[in-house]
């Protein structure tokens, strides 16, 4: 089984799932809403199934998932639900006493409490009146953080928490928004591809593709960064890859294939193998092409 | 309203200035656009139109009707724009009327400027009735730059356009229209002169051609410009602070692109394909 996962990058990550978890039943049934999901006499009802009379039908498109007696319909296209532990790319939407909301492409904002960043310095205390009259300092409205799901309330709310380095405010970098389902669980979401890009895959379907500051070296300090966006500024091929590796994500998007470093990476390689400069990327002609050839790659 | 995280805005600004934008393009680029005619069987012309992520869809009604103001045009059009509320969160509340309103009175003053449908043909009884065709817009989607991607669906729209052949009978003084017995009589319109939106976002110092909903929400001033099939301007419309320097450079710039974009969107509508 693991062979075969690892040569067929494009399956989608439901049939990956079923593939991973082994209580759901492999033959994976695809249902339209209305649709009769062939069970047993007795069934535990679950998400987007309806009883009618007495059959049982779907209310979403999808996949019917069986746990034991439980029967759900997991959807192909929903809005983001948080699982404990995702990491995350949000939005702040508001800022209220103590906390900030946080857009997460989810069904309600998402809540970082002011207890739950780190603050600056990295100093340990509690917060204080101060802390709370310098949010807009930390995070501003409309900033993008990086975060990871704290917990979940009983009901529904997610609680995020940024108490690492590696999570924070968002600079330096191009946002785009894919469907969330294409956006895999995994141990790791702060990448490094190949071509030197760096790209966060946020569970919740946003992505953040950006250039590390890191690689700056770290004994640059704070009056420099005006020379840095100098620097910046002619090196003109770094952000034609940022927008490749943009452009790569969206045809991955648009064709529903799974978001990951390696399917990504295959997408840009190809283009640059074709000669293909970024601005005719998406045009609808090319991207079939490029389609083509990548789906073609994977079935040998 | 769509957000922008002030790193965002520096990023786009610093690229900008390179000569590229956030999406690939050069600075005076379209994105694909894809066009169907003929979507809505009861009306009279119809297309549907996806510009990047904005898509509209537009339906002509010929109808015939009074003359108003004893004004002596064979045709009286009459815009109207919706904005559907599940296209955008601006749409919601009392927001969706102010941007139909703006885009309705662009399009009215643009089309008026033209003088579009100057045709011997579309003659009825001069200063009694005439031809009225209303052009129902819908918003089905944004993602910025409305105004062209409605004009280009409102002139394809118009030029799938059929009108009747109509017979006029004169008796006792008063008249009487008939509509020809063979359903197939029907005339095209000519649609050389009708324009179309080239719109402009000031971003930085420079200015981008059809701007994205994100280049929109960063961009400080815009211009909108309607060229006809020639390259004439028959309409300006701004906002902000705009450069006259500039401008005078873009002049050179909407007439070529007007010209060829519109041949373009002729020929795609005639050979039944999409680009």
């Amino acid at each position: 089984m693991d062979k075969d996962d690892d040569t067929s990058i494009f399956v989608s990550p439901f049939e990956q799932e079923a593939v991973v978890t082994p209580s759901i039943v492999k033959s994976s049934q695809f249902v339209a809403p209305g649709d009769d999901i062939l069970s047993q006499e007795s069934v535990v009802r679950g998400h987007g199934t309806m009883v009618q009379g007495t059959r049982l039908t779907s209310t979403v498109a999808g996949i019917v998932e069986r746990v034991n007696k439980l029967v759900a319909v997991l959807p192909i296209r929903a809005r983001y639900s948080a699982e404990v532990g995702d990491v995350i790319v949000g939005r702040i939407r508001d800022i209220v006493s103590r906390r900030w909301k946080v857009d997460v492409n989810s069904r309600q904002d998402a809540v970082l409490l002011l207890s739950a960043v780190n603050l600056p310095g990295g100093v340990q205390r509690r917060r204080t009146y101060e802390d709370e009259l310098k949010m807009r300092e930390f995070f501003d409205q409309d900033d993008l953080i990086s975060a990871e799901v704290q917990e979940l309330k009983q009901d529904g709310l997610i609680m995020l928490h940024t108490r690492s380095l590696k999570y924070g405010k968002l600079e330096n970098g191009i946002f785009i928004s894919v469907t969330p389902q294409l956006v895999k669980r995994s141990k790791k979401h702060f990448h490094r591809l190949s071509c030197g890009v760096h790209i966060i895959l946020g569970d919740n379907g946003y992505v953040w593709i950006y250039v590390d500051d890191a690689a700056y070296g770290e004994d640059e300090e704070e009056a420099n960064f005006s020379k840095r966006r100098e620097n910046d500024k002619s090196n003109l091929e770094q952000r034609l890859s940022l927008i490749r590796v943009r452009n790569s994500i969206c045809i991955l998007d648009l064709y529903f294939l799974s978001i990951q470093p390696e399917t990504i990476m295959l997408i840009y390689e190809e283009t640059i193998r074709r000669n293909i400069p970024v601005q005719h990327m998406l045009r609808p002609d090319i991207i079939n092409d490029i389609y083509r050839t990548v789906k073609n790659t994977k079935e040998m | 309203m769509y957000a922008v995280s002030k790193a965002e805005k520096a990023y786009l600004l610093d690229t900008i200035e390179t000569g590229t934008r956030l999406d690939g393009r050069q600075l005076f680029e379209y994105r694909p656009i894809s066009l169907q005619v003929g979507v809505l069987p009861s009306a009279s012309g119809s297309s549907r139109l996806r510009l990047g992520e904005t898509e509209v869809l537009v339906g002509v009604k010929v109808e015939v009707g009074d003359v108003v103001e004893s004004s002596n045009d064979n045709v009286q059009l009459l815009f109207t724009v919706e904005c559907s509320g599940s296209a955008s969160a601006d749409f919601l509340g009392r927001e969706a009327e102010s941007w139909s309103s703006e885009l309705q009175n662009a399009l009215e003053s643009a089309y008026r400027a033209a003088n579009v449908f100057d045709d011997e043909r579309l003659s009825l009884v001069p200063g009694k009735f005439c031809w009225l065709f209303k052009v129902d817009i819908l918003v089905l989607d944004t993602g910025g730059n409305m105004m062209d991607a409605i004009s280009m669906a409102t002139r394809t729209a118009l030029s799938t356009t059929l009108v009747p052949r109509v017979h006029i009978v004169q008796s006792e003084g008063s008249f009487e229209l008939e509509i020809d017995d063979n359903p197939d009589a029907c005339d095209t319109l000519k649609v050389e002169k009708a324009p179309t939106f080239l719109t402009f976002s000031l971003i930085g110092n420079h200015f981008v051609l059809d701007p994205s909903i994100q280049e929109e929400t960063c961009a400080r001033g815009k211009l909108s410009v309607a060229v006809d099939a020639n390259g004439d301007i028959c309409h300006v419309y701004s906002f902000g602070l705009l450069d006259a320097v500039e401008l005078s450079r873009l002049l050179t710039i909407i007439k070529k692109t007007g010209k060829v974009l519109l041949n373009r969107l002729d020929e795609c509508v005639k050979n039944g394909e999409s680009s």
